[in-house]
């Protein structure tokens, strides 16, 4: 499946028609209707469709699992009735999530548009779904999507947040024992607008998080994570790559909390910046006083690409444990003007050249994400760094 | 019509002078070494050949097949023709080698106006050549250059330098950091590719190398100007006396 970004660009009525297409499978028709997971591979091909097969080749997918049957898409009341396990500490971290000032302005979350996922306990759904998220009608409320996890139960869930105009989305991440979510968010928003969001995450004893979100556009962007890590060989994985186009804003924040001992965390983060472009990330890494044997990663790589961008990063460590294992590491830099000469000097063009070595700063971020929505990603790099 | 033809050429950096006044003629099917003493400008003369604009030409001419080199771009010149096998090969993290010689081949073919080159008959290339230097095939599946050894970048250099089959090679201490084996090697693989239709300048500090590559001519580059040129034994006495006695007969 090649996705080419440029059918993301609304060129004219046929294009957004075939956009909201793509951003209404799924959403419920009417109010007595209830929310449809879509397959990752039948979204893709409304919001980015081929008109000729490409020749790229995929692995063969695994039998499709009917995840029909198993995973529950409900309203906050279904999932307090139904008593699906952790809907009490999910319902309570959103009333009660840390939210800075900005975010405070977007509360509080608007009871009807939250939504719950819930895969029971030893479901392994194969197939990656995409759950989109609700449209907010007003700037005021926010939409909260709630994923809980049962135990060892697995899932791949695409979240695709194309912000048309500003708004605010709350998710919470509950994983029971065992369990494991891979989370790959796309956070597009058009010109001029303002995207902010909030993760807050629960992983109980040899329970894996993979967060992988790519930001791009807006007027600013903010998105802030807090898993908190609670069992033993508990993980988790964020890597955030965020290319902030000029006059563009994108914030990161990252808490992780290791509150359980012999846990594991990784935060693996790649910026760009044009011209005018700001993009910044807060990592902090909290390891408490009994978590020994915590081992937390935090590697953050910034490049500005044309004069006047600004990227900052911020390590905060609070460790209080003494038998731990942590490492962060931050760079900044610039095209390299050494390699590009001795590029060049192979008979490689200069934007081709910094098209080259763009893409090998970024690799190491773009291999994180779901394979079919590498080539994705790899396509909007290239085209947005084309006018360099 | 001379290959390479180099007139009068002063270039500095941040305003400090290092070439002033340097001639040099190179013809088709020839091999010309460059020695001198270090900071004497031969690196800076090669850096300028390929189209670094860290370099400011504040007089004189280069021309390649009787067109000047200096307006054109560094990959415009590599297509044209041109090649540099680096002093100080650069480390390019993520950039793999297979992917970088084949993006090469192919923008080199786009400016000739020829199609991309078939993947099949690229990696039958590429096995080729590597054999002809004896690069180590698993150096291929890494970075540019990363993490090679100082051997292995040069043998890497002269790899690239196969691939591309250049008309003027420029190669700037190829030699050094080799041990005795790895220098027959590179030697072999420059010799290989000598015909009447190129032509190669090789930089070096050791006569060693030119027993293996034996040049037609040998120039002295000294305080940025060619100060001496003569035949192979040149490399000789320089080995034996050092560079002293011709500094000293300039001057006089
Ligand atoms: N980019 C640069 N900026 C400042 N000075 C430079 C630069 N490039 C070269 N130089 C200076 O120009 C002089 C010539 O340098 P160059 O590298 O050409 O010498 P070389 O003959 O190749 O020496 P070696 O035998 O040691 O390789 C030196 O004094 C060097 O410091
Ligand atoms: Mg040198």
């Amino acid at each position: 499946m090649e996705l080419d970004r440029s059918t993301l660009d609304f060129k004219g009525p046929a294009d957004r028609t075939r956009h909201w297409t793509g951003l209404n499978k799924g959403r419920p028709s009417s109010k007595q209707e209830e929310w449809k997971y879509v397959p990752v591979d039948v979204l893709m091909d409304a919001l980015y469709p081929t008109d000729s097969p490409s020749s790229d080749s995929f692995e063969p997918r695994p039998e499709p699992l009917n995840v029909q049957t198993g995973i529950q898409f409900l309203s906050l009341e279904q999932a307090l009735e139904a008593e699906i396990p952790g809907i009490q500490n999910a319902k309570e971290s959103i009333q009660n999530a840390a939210l800075d000032g900005l975010a405070q302005a977007y509360r509080p979350v608007n009871q009807s548009g939250i939504r719950v996922l819930y895969v029971p306990s030893n479901l392994h759904c194969i197939d990656p779904i995409t759950a989109m998220p609700a449209v907010a009608q007003s700037t005021s409320k926010a939409e909260a999507l709630l994923v809980l996890l049962g135990e060892n139960a697995h899932l791949t869930l695409f979240l695709p947040h194309e912000a048309q105009s500003n708004r605010f989305s709350f998710l919470y991440v509950g994983l029971d024992k065992g369990a494991k979510l891979e989370l790959n968010r796309d956070l597009a928003a058009a010109p001029g607008t303002l995207f902010m969001s909030h993760i807050q995450g629960s992983v109980a004893e040899s329970a894996e998080l993979k967060l992988v979100q790519w930001m791009q556009g807006g007027q600013a962007q903010r998105h802030s994570v807090q898993v908190s890590l609670n069992g033993q060989q508990a993980i988790a994985r964020i890597s955030s790559l965020q290319v902030a186009e000029p006059q563009n804003q994108l914030h990161s924040w990252v808490n992780m909390i290791h509150a359980s001992p012999e846990a594991e965390s990784h935060q693996n983060i790649r910026q760009l910046s044009k011209k005018e472009g700001i993009s910044s990330f807060t990592g902090k890494i909290h390891v408490a006083l009994d978590a020994q044997k915590t081992q937390a990663y935090q590697h953050s790589a910034a490049m500005v690409l044309e004069e006047g961008g600004r990227t900052y990063h911020r390590p905060v460590l609070e460790i209080y444990a003494d038998d731990v294992k942590c490492s962060h590491g931050a760079t900044t830099g610039s095209l390299d003007e050494q390699a590009l000469f001795y590029l060049q000097c192979r008979g490689i063009s200069k934007a081709s050249a910094k098209r080259l070595l763009i893409e090998a700063f970024i690799e190491g971020c773009i291999q994180d994400f779901y394979p079919a929505l590498q080539s994705h990603f790899r396509t909007a790099i290239s085209k947005s760094i084309q006018q360099l | 019509m001379s290959m390479l033809e180099i007139k009068n050429l002063h270039a500095s950096v941040d305003g400090k002078p290092i070439l002033k006044g340097l001639n040099l003629t190179l013809n088709k099917g020839e091999v010309h070494a460059i020695m001198g003493p270090n900071g004497s400008g031969k690196s800076t003369l090669a850096s300028i050949i390929a189209g670094n604009d860290a370099y400011e030409i504040t007089e004189g001419s280069i021309e390649f097949e009787g067109k000047s080199l200096l307006d054109l771009e560094p990959h415009e010149r590599a297509a044209a023709g041109v090649f540099l096998a680096f002093q100080y090969p650069v480390e390019i993290p993520g950039v793999s080698m297979m992917n970088f010689m084949k993006t090469a081949m192919n923008e080199i073919r786009a400016q000739q106006g020829l199609e991309p080159m078939e993947p099949a008959a690229f990696l039958k290339r590429v096995r080729e050549k590597q054999a002809l230097v004896e690069l180590d095939a698993k150096l291929a599946n890494r970075s540019v250059n990363q993490g090679f050894s100082g051997g292995e970048k040069k043998r890497n250099e002269v790899f690239q330098m196969a691939m591309l089959e250049p008309k003027l090679a420029v190669l700037d201490e190829t030699d050094s950091g080799l041990d005795i084996d790895a220098l027959r090697i590179v030697a072999q693989g420059v010799n290989a590719l000598r015909n009447a239709n190129n032509a190669f300048l090789v930089i070096t500090h050791y006569q060693r190398l030119l027993d293996y590559i034996v040049p037609d001519v040998v120039h002295v580059l000294a305080h940025g100007k060619i100060i001496k040129t003569g035949t192979k034994d040149l490399a000789l006495e320089l080995e034996a006396k050092g560079y002293d006695w011709i500094l000293e007969t300039e001057k006089a």
